[in-house]
């Protein structure tokens, strides 16, 4: 059944286990990049999704007291939720799911939509075309068709088959609340811990999740040679055509950020 | 310090990541030493750009800060003013090609 066309959103951004597998390290979602923390940029494109409620930050407790210090410097005036995560993505989106519980289940929540605090470069488009797929059918994600793939068998040779409808799956990703919610709990009395959220909402829920149009732009941080790019990107997009920084221009300038330094 | 994967070792690792300023200078992979770096050129023009930027709106970023968090705001500005030379001399150090303190 289709979501009437004014849901209200809840955005989720994940933070906890962002680049903070190895040791006692700092986390990536907080390095500089462009003025201010690449969480900031996260959570600037989720909290200017259409007919968004609520706004969710998943941490790390260890990064409680510098979330609380980015936030007020280079978000202020946005309310946003702390929810202290767990050890895997999965464990980390049920967390939130469950904070948010109270209002799903009263209906003041429609959807949810769950981003990657990795990703501060989704281009607005994206986000509008995952809601309005997921209002219509439930569930759905921004994909990437997949150029120059091929199957090789166990001996090393070409296996064929078709790759072309495979996609790269991108966040952010929209879900029905209540299904949402419901599957992982159901997931949770199974055992069972999802890669990622489309993955438990197909196994645990009767979501169908419908792929749209991701952007190219909307690249995760993960490899080193990943912060230059996105720092090209950033500058790039100070142009006329990109509506990343655009809108932010348009509210309070880039010359307006909050600083870093200096 | 901070994970990222690295590309020459294909695995994540920890990188130290090295900025001028607010401008991203390098990373370098605690396990392989793989380094990326903005060519030095680049790095300066990069770093003048924002130096002016920052110049130009720190004024008014004083003010907000004062006016959010006047008590905040007083406590902090000596501290501030007597770590700035040295804030300058390590993003003087990373723009000619020595590593920040």
């Amino acid at each position: 059944m289709p979501i009437p066309p004014r849901s209200r959103v809840a955005g989720v951004v994940l933070a906890a286990g962002t680049g903070t597998r190895v040791g006692a390290s700092r986390n990536k979602a907080y390095l500089p990049l462009g003025g201010r923390r690449i969480l900031s940029w996260s959570l600037d494109v989720i909290r200017r999704a259409p007919r968004l409620s609520r706004l969710v930050l998943v941490i790390r407790e260890a990064d409680r007291d510098l979330a609380a210090e980015v936030l007020a410097e280079e978000l202020p005036g946005t309310r946003v939720e702390l929810v202290v995560g767990g050890a895997t993505r999965h464990e980390s989106e049920h967390r939130a799911l469950e904070h948010l519980a109270g209002s799903i289940e009263q209906g003041r929540i429609d959807l949810v939509l769950i981003h990657d605090a990795a990703r501060p470069l989704t281009p607005a488009q994206v986000v509008r075309r995952v809601i309005t797929a997921a209002e219509r059918d439930g569930a759905a994600i921004p994909g990437m068709p997949v150029e120059g793939v091929l199957e090789v068998d166990d001996l090393s040779h070409l296996a064929g088959g078709d790759h072309e409808r495979l996609v790269t799956v991108q966040t952010p990703q929209a879900f029905r609340a209540g299904s949402l919610l419901a599957a992982y709990r159901a997931a949770a009395s199974d055992g069972f811990a999802g890669t990622d959220t489309a993955a438990c909402a197909e196994r645990y829920s009767e979501l169908r999740v419908t792929v749209v149009p991701g952007d190219q732009r909307n690249i995760k941080v993960t490899y080193a040679h990943d912060l230059f790019v996105a720092e090209r990107l950033l500058d790039a997009a100070t142009g006329p055509d990109d509506e990343v920084v655009k809108r932010d221009l348009g509210t309070h300038g880039r010359a307006g950020m909050q600083p870093l330094s200096g | 310090m901070v994970v990222l994967a690295c590309s020459h070792c294909r695995a994540e690792h920890l990188h130290e990541v090295t900025y001028a300023g607010r401008v991203l200078a390098s990373t370098v992979c605690s396990n392989c030493g793989w380094e990326l770096a903005k060519d030095p050129a680049a790095l300066r023009r990069a770093w003048i750009t924002d130096m002016e930027r920052r110049v130009r709106t720190k004024p008014l970023r004083m003010l907000r800060s004062a006016v959010a968090h006047p008590v905040t705001f007083a406590r902090a500005l000596p501290g501030a003013v007597l770590v700035k030379p040295a804030q300058m001399t390590n993003e003087w150090r990373v723009l000619h090609g020595r590593r920040a303190d």
